[in-house]
């Protein structure tokens, strides 16, 4: 009984290890990283804007640090392409063809 | 094959796992095989499945009794109450290593499971440092501390569970410990991952955050739990000693709360990056060092149970750890560098700078506690012992000046406040704790440092409620109720009240400390049976003293009867003495009776004769409260922790 456990467990782990090398499915949404900075910058202004209606800030200051999200973020969108080294070329080569078919 | 043997073949296949994934994972990153990254990524989802039944394996052995195991003989016995097996399973050294490694796979599977996109490049770096520190602990239990180790005679009976261990708080105080120490280990690879792929930025922050505040509570709760336990049953009369095994605990604890609060600084403003990397580096190595001392480690505790011979690996780990994020920091400094200064000192950004930095300085000024001793011992041959007055004394004002700063922080806007806006954001509460504190002074005769004390507890508190008061009340525009607008502002802002609500159970630990340290009443006495002691507002009367005798321990308990000074009855309690002739220790229970106001807390500390024993008894204020800050903590981390709406609708 404990010898068919023991194989059962061996027959999981060896079928999860080598289940990548036979289902090669490792494509990527390049989008996915502008939509994350999309999120993350509605997150962080729906943040000031509910410190606004609670009155922690004034409406200047509220104005300010907005303005210093968006400059954040749009630096972030800059460097999107330079600091995310692709690990496999074909992701390179989805979106470079995503591209021509935006344009 | 026997349980036994398949625990320990797990084992080796866990180790095999681990190795897989580490080299694997490096390897895939060089030849850029996304296919090998996500086979090593699955070997470490392996490991949850071969380390969760290795445990199962050890818990049968102890649900079965069977003492062919070594581990299951020295830590149960056929006496034993079959409802501490889950306890005797982590009882001593071995168990608790595979607790660990079990633990450290769980929380490595939910991390890569849940991993956002934004960290995908970080992943492979995540994988193989997760898997390199369960590797170690799998390691140490294959070569050097196997919990499967079997006798060759098998023995009829074990030695039974350390009697210490026996206490409903141990089902969660240990496990709940340890697994804050080792999971630490997540924040720590996450940012690690990111600092190796050069995107120590802000994205992935805010998993980075939510990881941390996990670990963080279930840290804060263990402590939490680990207090109310030497509060009843170590018989120390109190619920905090500054004990080794204590402040191991404590001091991850405190680089983290200073780290989640300087992670929400870069989160919003791109601030801090170096001192958030150093931070949490500093955590992980001091989670180390607990495990170190908590291991066989140098330092004498009164309740280091998974004690070993083991140190010194546990020491070199440490200092391999220390070198690890030097190299790490050294080598990618410049790539960490923050985008914006602090603009100014009356800023929401400096005072939580000025709040790590009081953290940090609480945490060094423990670990000198703990380590001076040793240096003391070594460089100078004389023993010394650093106790409770050394770090009351010196921690005490740093923790106040710590309050005061969580009550300043909330009035402060982000990059600069206006003197105004202070001074009208400021103007309640201080009044309020002003106010508390001249009450105080002409009416207590207590030292000054109680009634100030009390007076910042009133900053914070008025503080938190007035920004929740002000906030809740201009929600209520278009004749919205105010107690909808109320949970409205809560549901907006969950990390920010939730947080809150943390800050508010602090406060009530806070307020249990104040209470114990500086208006304890304490009588140290010989009592007869019949004879009554008179203190603060009670009576207290011995009732009978009787003994129990049992297989593995001798009990004594007495009981007494509390009046109150008309003699009208309020309670009948009863502490023990048990003694436990196989582990020569002596357990005991105090006798409590609770109430909101203060604890009755009767330590049965010595039996001299059937009919006289010598008793401490203390009334100790407001010690409730810090008990019921330990649910307020865990509801405001999880308002804290849940997600927000708008991600959900993403």
């Amino acid at each position: 009984m404990l010898y068919l456990l023991l194989i059962l467990i061996l027959i999981i782990c060896i079928f999860l290890v080598i289940y990548p090398f036979i289902f090669q499915n490792n494509l990527e949404d390049p989008l996915i990283r502008e939509l994350n900075l999309k999120t993350r910058k509605e997150k962080l202004l729906l943040e000031l804007d509910n410190e606004l209606a609670s009155g922690v800030l004034d409406k200047n200051l509220h104005s300010q640090l907005s303005s210093e999200v968006n400059q954040m973020i749009n630096i972030e969108f800059k460097n999107l392409d330079d600091i995310s080294p692709k690990i496999d070329p074909i992701e390179k080569l989805i979106k470079s063809k995503k591209n021509e078919n935006k344009k | 094959m026997t349980v036994s043997s398949l625990g320990f073949t797990l084992l080796i296949l866990t180790l095999n796992l681990c190795l897989y994934s580490i080299i694997g994972s490096l390897i895939g990153v060089r030849v850029s095989s996304n296919i090998l990254l996500k086979s090593c990524k699955n070997a470490s989802y392996c490991t949850l499945i071969t380390l969760g039944l290795s445990v199962a394996c050890l818990v049968y052995a102890f649900v079965t009794r069977d003492f062919s195991i070594k581990y299951v003989f020295n830590h149960s016995s056929l006496s034993m109450n079959p409802i501490y097996t889950w306890v005797a399973m982590y009882a001593g050294n071995e168990g608790s290593l595979l607790y660990i490694g079990f633990i450290i796979s769980v929380a490595s599977f939910f991390t890569l499971l849940f991993l956002p996109s934004e960290l995908n490049d970080a992943e492979p770096y995540l994988v193989s440092i997760l898997s390199g520190f369960l590797l170690f602990f799998v390691g140490v239990m294959v070569l050097l501390a196997n919990p499967f180790e079997t006798f060759e005679n098998i023995p009829k009976d074990g030695r039974g569970i350390n009697p210490l261990l026996a206490h409903p708080g141990m089902f969660s105080h240990p496990p709940l410990l340890m697994a804050g120490l080792a999971t630490i280990s997540i924040p720590f690879s996450l940012i690690v991952s990111m600092v190796f792929t050069g995107k120590f930025r802000n994205d992935g922050l805010d998993y980075v955050r939510t990881t941390s505040l996990l670990v963080w509570s279930i840290l804060g709760v263990g402590l939490l739990l680990g207090s109310w336990w030497a509060y009843t049953i170590l018989g120390w009369g109190g619920y905090w000693v500054w004990d080794p095994i204590e402040n191991v605990g404590l001091m991850p604890w405190l680089i983290m709360t200073a780290f989640i609060h300087s992670i929400i600084v870069q989160r919003r403003r791109g601030m801090f990056r170096v001192w958030n990397v150093i931070l949490i580096f500093l955590a992980f190595v001091l989670a180390q060092f607990g495990m170190f001392i908590n291991r066989g480690g140098p330092v004498v505790s009164v309740h280091s149970f998974a004690a070993s011979t083991l140190g010194y690996v546990f020491l070199g780990f440490m200092i391999f750890s220390a070198i690890f994020c030097l190299i790490v920091f050294m080598l990618n400094s410049n790539k960490i560098k923050s985008d914006n200064n602090v603009k100014s000192f009356l800023s929401r950004e400096s005072a939580f700078l000025i709040n790590n930095f009081f953290l940090v300085a609480i945490t060094f000024v423990t670990l000198w506690g703990l380590i001076f001793p040793l240096i003391s011992e070594v460089f100078a041959n004389e023993t010394v012992t650093v106790g409770a007055p050394y770090y009351n004394s010196v921690n005490g004002p740093v923790i106040l000046a710590l309050l005061f700063v969580m009550g300043i922080g909330p009035n402060l806007s982000w990059r600069k406040t206006s003197n105004k806006n202070l001074k009208t954001n400021l103007l309640l509460p201080v009044s309020l704790a002003v106010i508390l504190f001249i009450i105080l002074l002409i009416t207590t005769s207590r030292p000054i440092m109680s009634s100030l004390s009390l007076s910042v507890l009133m900053l914070v508190i008025s503080t938190i409620l007035i920004e929740w008061l002000k906030g809740s009340f201009r929600l209520t525009k278009g004749g919205v109720p105010w107690f909808i607008s109320f949970f409205k502002l809560i549901l907006n802002n969950k990390n920010k009240y939730g947080g809150y609500i943390v800050h508010i159970s602090i406060l009530l630990v806070a307020l249990g400390v104040i209470g114990i340290n500086f208006y304890q009443i304490k009588v140290d006495k010989v009592i007869s049976i019949g004879e009554k002691i008179d203190i603060g507002n009670y009576k207290v009367e011995l009732i009978e003293i009787r003994n129990n005798e049992f297989n593995d321990r001798r009990e004594k308990i007495a009981t007494f009867s509390v009046t109150n000074k008309e003699d009208e009855l309020i309670s009948i309690m009863e502490g023990n003495n048990t003694f436990y002739p196989s582990f020569n220790m002596a357990s005991i229970r105090a006798a409590i009776n609770s109430n909101p106001v203060e604890d009755l807390y009767v330590i049965p500390s010595d039996f001299i004769s059937e009919s006289k024993m010598k008793i401490i008894i203390s009334i100790n204020p407001l010690v409730w409260w810090m008990w019921i800050g330990g649910p307020i903590f865990i509801l405001g981390t999880l308002i804290s922790l849940w997600p927000n709406k708008l991600l959900k609708e993403k």
